[in-house]
């Protein structure tokens, strides 16, 4: 049978046909499996696929608060600055590039060197650089080398300006510390988060997902302190530290009534010698023997506990012997009849040690108690010592005079501070603070933990006691403190330091001190109080040079500043010690003092242990007279010695 | 196809390009958004830098700096503070 050509090439078409149907089939086959699997089996692994290539987030960074004084002044301020940083593995050539960098950064070629040969993907070569140092590192259009934008923290009133109490931050924009540290919980805030949707070339792609976690920005800190006062009791202490030759001194104003610190200076020397703003706050951290200026506590104790009263005479020796310790003032005049508030304002050691004796070391110490030493204040400052008061159980047989005296203690400059508040205050001591308020990013107000005020002594004590503090200012050791036409109350303290070897004399027979002045102003109607330490003087250690003339200085200033008008009442300035004694025989009684009130017990010492002097600070640290050394020793100030007798008011 | 399906494809023609022209217009707003702030952080950022150096213009480190070094002045050896009073002796003043 003959195929005709035609039939054939129809078969063929027919063949190829269906085959091409076969083929189409089973492509078709294949892409619905393969369909079916992108679709129904593993949809979801392809959607999150594609979600993340789009997808983008970003950190939203939370602004760290501002540190401002108390009229809004800033102290601190996180502006964003750009960093370096490169991926070594996309540098061409790492040590062109190190030598390009080197001098913008300022930085060792050798360091830059390594970092850029590391084998991670992130090297920081320089944080957070000036405007000036980004433009030229951009200018130099390196590959691998990169500009981010990070916050960093500047003190724009100043970089040292209060220093001590802002504090610092660390690169990563902690607080480390200071008050940076202290409120880093609510300055730093809280970093959010959003997440977007963008095309490749970082467009963000409209109607796309978009999810926001906004961050919350820090709080603003508004201080206490005042930027001006700060600054002026910087460069005043600065300038006192070197003209006494002096390793160190602080300050501190504070509104008694409120607690609130004004200015808190510490000052120290460089290498090369000269004064400079400390990073380390002394008036909080360093506790130190106050010396005379403790002798408040214990008259404030004698008052309230109505052993006495301002114008009780006793009759004063200038040497006392106390179990193996001798006490002694630094003038040799016998035995005189002094009121209470002649030896406080005299700033006599015996006088005092008298007194203490009558009230005896069990008052003694719940006076000092009571005062807050021995206590961290509140203030829970990073750092802050507690001061050290032994307990009562330890006490031996002459500490009760050391104690009274200052010396065998220790305080930090703020504790003392915090005596002569109480008394400023009629008695009540306030917790001190460093904080006005914190405003949170939403302008509310966020409530901190304040202490509250405790009384210490009646009004009526604080009240005498305001009163003889007042005359040692008129007439007394503090004369140096006086400011014209206001009433100044305070005491100075001349307090010898504990040695590195424990002692209070070096080899050579000297000795080293601190000078110390504290009060408050104006003494009718106390609206400011300041102590000034002076650490180590050596051209003249005694406070009442050293100390009260920079007070003076401070107080007229802060008058001035906060405009603080004398109250209308003008006290008294009727002279209320007399001449300078004479010398004479100690069995030899004043023939016109007043009697000893009856009331008044003898100066018996109470029944403590037996003293032990391996384990006791010097009790006598007097040095009436170091070698070669003008006369001096704690609370034997020399203004009442090397001062005429007043002959009058200011 | 009947009048009714003439109108429908219309519409339909007339509904996407409408929805295409609101994408696009969308698009175009999303780029200015985008714009917007960026240059809205850039001025935050120069706003931030005035700030700074405001303060650091108004710190007292700086004054005193510009006045004892560019304007020569000199701190007095003492200052005297006006008192609006004086103490006598024996009593009020």
């Amino acid at each position: 049978m003959i195929i005709s050509e035609e039939a054939k090439r129809s078969r063929s078409r027919r063949r190829r046909g269906a085959a091409f149907m076969v083929v189409f089939a089973l492509i078709a086959v294949v892409l619905s499996v393969r369909l079916a699997d992108l679709q129904l089996f593993r949809s979801e692994a392809y959607v999150e696929y594609g979600q993340q290539q789009r997808t983008r987030t970003v950190k939203l960074t939370a602004d760290r608060g501002r540190i401002l004084d108390r009229n809004g002044l800033e102290l601190a301020i996180s502006v964003p600055q750009l960093t370096v940083w490169a991926d070594p593995s996309q540098v061409d050539d790492p040590a062109a590039a190190a030598a390009a960098l080197a001098p913008v950064l300022e930085m060792n070629q050798g360091w830059l060197l390594q970092l850029l040969s590391e084998p991670d993907q992130h090297a920081y070569l320089a944080r957070t650089v000036s405007d000036d140092v980004a433009q030229q590192v951009a200018a130099l259009n390196l590959n691998g080398v990169h500009l981010l934008e990070e916050s960093a923290r500047f003190n724009p009133a100043g970089e040292r300006l209060g220093q001590a109490v802002v504090g610092t931050v660390d690169v990563d924009h902690k607080g480390i510390s200071g008050l940076e540290y202290q409120y880093d919980d609510l300055l730093g805030g809280i970093p959010g988060e959003m997440v977007m949707e963008s095309s490749h070339d970082g467009r963000t792609i409209p109607t796309g997902a978009r999810k926001v976690k906004p961050e919350e920005p820090g709080a603003d800190l508004f201080l206490t302190i005042d930027r001006s006062l700060q600054f002026e009791a910087e460069r005043a202490l600065k300038r006192q530290v070197e003209q006494v030759d002096a390793s160190s001194g602080t300050v501190i104003i504070m509104v008694p009534g409120t607690g609130e610190i004004l200015a808190m200076a510490s000052v120290g020397r460089d290498q090369e010698g000269n004064s400079v703003a400390l990073n380390e706050n002394r008036a909080v951290t360093w506790a130190y023997e106050p010396g005379s200026v403790m002798k408040s506590v214990v008259f404030s104790g004698v008052i309230e506990e109505k052993l006495g009263e301002p114008h009780h005479v006793r009759e004063v020796n200038h040497w006392l012997h106390l179990y193996d310790q001798e006490f002694n003032d630094h003038t040799e005049y016998g035995t005189a009849l002094y009121s209470m508030e002649e030896i406080l304002g005299r700033s006599s050691n015996t006088g005092t040690v008298e007194w203490a004796l009558v009230l005896g070391s069990t008052r003694l110490a719940a006076y000092q108690n009571r005062f807050g030493l021995g206590t961290a204040t509140g203030l829970a400052f990073k750092g802050e010592s507690a001061g050290l008061v032994p307990p009562l159980l330890n006490w031996n047989g002459t500490d009760v005079a050391s104690f009274a005296l200052g010396q065998g203690i220790l305080a930090t400059p703020l504790q003392v501070l915090l005596v002569y508040n109480a008394l400023a205050n009629g008695g009540v001591l306030v917790p001190p603070t460093l904080v006005r308020s914190a405003v949170g990013a939403d302008g509310q107000e966020i409530a901190l933990d304040r202490g509250e005020p405790v009384r210490v002594v009646s009004e009526s004590t604080a009240a005498q006691m305001t009163q003889m503090l007042v005359t040692v200012v008129r007439e007394g050791t503090g004369r140096n403190a006086q400011v014209e036409g206001y009433s100044i109350a305070g005491k100075t303290g001349t307090g010898q330091k504990v040695l590195a070897d424990g002692s209070y004399k070096d080899s050579g027979g000297y000795s080293r001190y601190t000078a110390t002045f504290a009060g408050f102003y104006p003494a009718e109607d106390p609206q400011l109080s300041m102590i000034v330490v002076i650490d180590d003087p050596v051209t003249n250690f005694y406070a009442s040079q050293a100390a009260a003339p920079l007070f003076s200085d401070l107080a007229k200033y802060s008058l001035q500043r906060l405009r603080i008008a004398p109250p209308p009442k003008i006290v008294n300035v009727t002279p209320k010690l007399g001449p300078a004694p004479t010398p004479q025989p100690a069995s030899t009684p004043a023939p016109t003092a007043e009697p000893t009130p009856a009331s008044t017990p003898e100066p018996t010492p109470e029944p403590t242990p037996e003293p032990t002097p391996e384990v006791t600070p010097d009790p006598t640290p007097d040095d009436p007279d170091p070698p070669g050394e003008p006369p001096g020793s704690e609370g034997s100030e020399q203004a009442a010695d090397e001062t005429p007798p007043p002959e009058g008011g200011t | 196809m009947s009048t009714v399906g003439w109108v429908a494809a219309v519409a339909m023609v007339v509904a996407l390009f409408f929805l295409a022209l609101f994408h696009a217009v969308i698009v175009d707003r999303q780029t200015t958004l985008d714009d917007l702030n960026r240059r809205l952080d850039i001025v935050q950022v120069e706003n931030e830098k005035l700030r700074l150096y405001v303060a650091r213009a108004e710190s007292p480190d700086r004054i005193v700096a510009e006045a004892q070094y560019r304007l020569g002045m000199v701190e007095p050896e003492s200052r005297v503070y006006l008192s609006p009073v004086k103490l006598t002796e024996g009593g009020a003043g």
